[in-house]
């Protein structure tokens, strides 16, 4: 019998929740009748890719990086002006997101990661910024009016299909656990030990013999690229992609849905993503003014919880020690 | 000739106009136990920071093993088999001793940039982190978390890691410190069983400790090196004994 | 090239830098002493835009709407920094950043319900409402000479408060070393409210000034935060020297790239492809910039090394 005293069970069972949660979810979107819910948790897990990914550099890696936005607008818009051009293949666009998100990163990385601190917060800001207002300037693909995607992605078979609502899900779901065990595999590497231990101590990794910059360049893009697959499946889903996607205000969100739900934790991402949304449904109800809510709840979770739900979860232990 | 493994020429470097090393030159040799001694403020951890490359030098040079390393940055200098330890124990609290050690061993097998394969599967870093653990009689902390460790435990660690990196010169910044006596003889003992295997440049505060392991006595004063030369002939000099033993 | 038409994209590139100082003054002194990252400063700036707005569209008075906005909103400052931000001094940046992003998010849906209609438009004082001639012809905004004038008093003001007062001898050392402050033994918690209170001040003054030119909008902070950031970065963090120098130059290129890229780039590339690209690389001629000055000065023109 699995004992709730020990925290890593705790996590698991919270883990298997969560996942379960997602995988049935269209399963009880249609005993509900509210097919609409289908593509709330398609977004929901979307955010939680975005999440899993910021989480890799913002939670292993201490990189506060407040531009990870960029990476889904990078996604978004390459599925949308390659539809915009005609071309729906699925696979052309992955891989012209993928090389464009690696060259991004890749590029921005080598800039931010020079600096530390409160200028790398403000770098990363101002960069996705600055493409954000690059996407505002061009006419052609609806400059702040967004650009409307047609045609979804082409899978190339029959048998599945982005245009059916079960399949677009089943394909997110699957994509949302292969990042997640590629992030396990990851820190649980000696790459992975790199970055966490960088975080901690960044002279005593350069004294063991660790260039720390190239390890943190690899990680950003890493994180990058992931983000970029959360953005092609975005734009799948809404059929649409406009500048909002990547303003910094969205970095803000995914960072709270790491901070919420437990900074390098395995799943802090998907549970910070999926209580969020909850949070945000629920107090639309009380008043649709709900921000005047949410605000000061961030505020509260930040000062009073700030490992998020995965302390709470470690917190329980000490009170039952 | 002997070999000389460190060389450093006129090495300098200032804070704010202050001079922390002044016109250091110093050899270390092969296989020696050199002490740097000095009162607080000297300039000695400067001095093996520049060492080390953790800071850049203003001017001068340093050689290791006959390369000139003065413009090599502290990852290049480690690999080349400079291992130094801190002052202030600068072990990563949140990690197990072994993980901690692995991470120094992991540091010299290759690059780590496969992200894949997890580090504990790795038997040939796992293995040598236990056993030089094992080593410095801490195997039975293999699977604690630093940060638990106590004090003494800790310098331990700190010493553990720097072994680990297997290096050709040993940097040590006041290993005893903070240690009681008995820690501090154990240490002592273990320190001279490395006598034979690597070359060790040594901080210490512990009068006792430093001549009972140098082969060789160098001190610093206000960023300058005063005197330098064995035991016998830094206890006799009237120069030393003013400036810093004379105190006691 | 037409002169006039240069001399007025300095001026206002000159007013916009003014407008950019006042911003990134108060971040620059927060970060400086406090070690806080105010996202919510930006906020202030909208709070200043509608109640400065608000209050002249009661009274008629723009010289009221400018003497109780600031500091009323200087007041909302302290109270925050009272109830949330204090709080948050001896925290990590991740948690500052956190906490004044959900300030944000209350602040601007707390606008949107006092203020229900799609933001506040404004009117020009009358007695500012008018042109003078300069040299070349030009008919010049008297209203943003007004603008460009107040901003230089707050600099010259900010100088001497820094250079010559005992205040500015703590703020002059909180940037260089931050621990200096705790050894001075001052009234710390007083220090830094009243610090906070001047950046909030600053940032509410360029609020009021800026809602005849561009309305109160709910979110108008967000957009305006990044370019001070922007400017406080490449300035270099903690200084108020650095910070003047480049809104200036932020300002300056900003508004010369936005009306002159194109002739620029046509000669170099053919007029249409100049035309097409001009637009998208004046918007990030700024970003473009800084990055240019992380590369060789990663601490900004006058940052200090210790930080």
């Amino acid at each position: 019998m699995l004992s709730l005293d020990n925290l890593q069970n705790r996590r698991k069972v919270l883990g298997v929740l969560v996942i379960g949660l997602c995988a049935l979810a269209p399963v009880a979107a249609n005993l509900l009748d509210e097919p609409y819910y289908i593509n709330l948790f398609a977004r929901l897990m979307i955010w939680a890719i975005a999440a899993i990914s910021l989480n890799l550099i913002l939670g292993y890696g201490g990189m506060i990086s407040f531009g990870h936005s960029l990476y889904l607008g990078i996604g978004a818009y390459t599925v949308g002006i390659f539809a915009y051009y005609d071309i729906n293949n699925f696979y052309i666009q992955l891989v012209a997101a993928l090389m464009a998100g690696f060259c991004v990163a890749l590029v921005f990385g080598s800039i931010c990661l020079r600096t530390r601190g409160v200028y790398f917060i403000m770098i990363t800001m101002a960069l996705t910024q600055m493409i954000y207002f690059l996407s505002i300037s061009i006419e052609e693909f609806g400059s702040d009016d967004g650009l409307i995607i047609y045609v979804r992605s082409e899978l190339g078979t029959d048998l599945i299909s982005f245009d059916n609502p079960i399949h677009r899900y089943y394909v997110i779901f699957l994509v949302m656990i292969a990042c997640l065990y590629f992030s396990h595999r990851l820190i649980h590497s000696r790459f992975g030990y790199v970055i966490r231990a960088a975080k901690s101590n960044e002279t005593r990794m350069e004294v063991l013999g660790y260039p720390t910059f190239r390890y943190r360049l690899a990680c950003f893009v890493i994180a990058g690229v992931m983000c970029t697959v959360a953005g092609v499946l975005s734009a799948n889903v809404e059929k649409f992609v406009s500048p909002d996607i990547m303003h910094w205000t969205r970095s803000g969100e995914l960072i709270f849905m790491v901070v919420l739900g437990g900074m390098a934790s395995m799943m802090g991402p998907i549970t910070g993503a999926l209580v969020f949304w909850l949070l945000s449904e629920f107090f639309a109800r009380i008043t649709e003014h709900w921000h005047l809510i949410f605000g000061p709840f961030l505020i509260l979770v930040v000062l009073l919880s700030p490992r998020g739900i995965d302390g709470l979860l470690a917190l329980k232990r000490s009170a039952n020690d | 000739m002997t070999d000389v493994l460190l060389r450093i020429k006129d090495l300098n470097k200032s804070f704010g106009g202050v001079l922390a090393t002044d016109n250091v030159t110093l050899d270390v040799e092969q296989g020696e136990i050199h002490a740097l001694i000095g009162p607080n403020g000297a300039g000695k951890t400067t001095l093996i920071s520049q060492i080390s490359g953790i800071l850049e030098s203003d001017s001068g040079e340093i050689e290791f093993d006959g390369k000139p390393i003065t413009r090599l940055k502290a990852p290049a200098r480690s690999l080349m088999g400079i291992a130094r330890s801190f002052q202030i124990t600068s072990i990563l609290k949140d990690f197990t001793c072994q993980e901690n050690v692995a991470l120094a061993v992991q540091a010299h097998f290759g690059h780590s940039f496969n992200i894949w394969k997890p580090v504990a599967s790795e038997t040939n870093i796992q293995n040598r982190a236990i056993s030089v653990l094992d080593s410095i009689g801490m195997s039975e902390h293999c699977d604690t978390i630093a940060g638990e460790l106590a004090h003494g435990e800790q310098r331990q660690l700190e010493l553990a890691i720097a072994l680990a990196m297997d290096p050709k010169l040993l940097v040590l910044d006041e290993p005893l410190a903070g240690m009681g006596r008995l820690d501090s003889a154990k240490i002592i003992e273990f320190l001279k069983g490395l006598k034979q295997k690597f070359t060790i440049l040594v901080i210490e505060h512990d009068m006792d400790a430093v001549f009972t392991l140098a082969d060789r006595i160098s001190v610093m004063v206000y960023g300058r090196l005063i005197a330098s030369g064995s035991p016998d002939d830094i206890r006799g000099d009237s120069l030393v004994r003013s400036a810093y033993l004379g105190k006691d | 090239m037409e002169w006039a038409l240069l001399i007025e994209q300095i001026l206002n590139g000159i007013q916009f830098g003014v407008l950019l100082f006042l911003l990134a003054a108060g971040l620059t002194l927060t970060f400086g002493i406090m070690d806080l990252v105010n996202l919510a400063h930006g906020t202030m700036y909208m709070l200043g835009a509608f109640i400065g707005a608000t209050i002249f569209l009661w009274t008629g008075s723009f010289i009221l709407a400018l003497l109780l906005a600031v500091p009323i909103v200087a007041g909302i400052g302290i109270l925050t920094e009272i109830t949330t931000l204090r709080t948050l001094y001896q925290r990590h940046h991740l948690d500052q950043v956190l906490a004044t992003f959900g300030l944000i998010l209350f602040f601007n849906e707390l606008v949107q319900v006092v203020w229900p209609l799609d933001g506040l438009t404004v009117p020009f004082p009358k007695y500012l409402d008018s042109t003078v001639p300069l040299m070349f012809g030009i008919e010049y905004s008297v209203y943003r000479l007004m603008i460009i004038g107040s901003g230089l008093i707050v600099a010259v003001g900010m100088w001497a408060l820094v250079t010559k007062t005992r205040l500015g001898m703590l703020i002059r050392a909180g940037a260089t070393d931050r621990t200096m402050i705790y050894a001075l033994g001052t009234n710390i918690r007083l220090l830094f409210t009243l610090v906070f209170g001047i950046g909030t001040a600053l940032g509410a003054l360029a609020g009021v000034l800026m809602a005849p030119i561009l309305g109160a909008n709910s979110g108008m902070g967000e957009q305006i935060i990044i370019i001070a950031f922007v400017v406080i970065v490449i300035g270099g963090i903690g200084s108020v020297r650095g910070c003047f120098i480049a809104a200036l130059i932020t300002g300056l290129i900003d508004s010369l790239g936005r009306s002159f890229l194109d002739v620029i780039l046509a000669l170099f590339i053919p007029v249409n492809a100049a035309e097409a690209a001009a637009p998208a690389i004046s918007s990030m001629l700024i970003y473009i910039f800084m990055t240019l000055i992380l590369f060789f000065k990663p601490q900004g023109l006058f940052g200090s090394q210790t930080q």
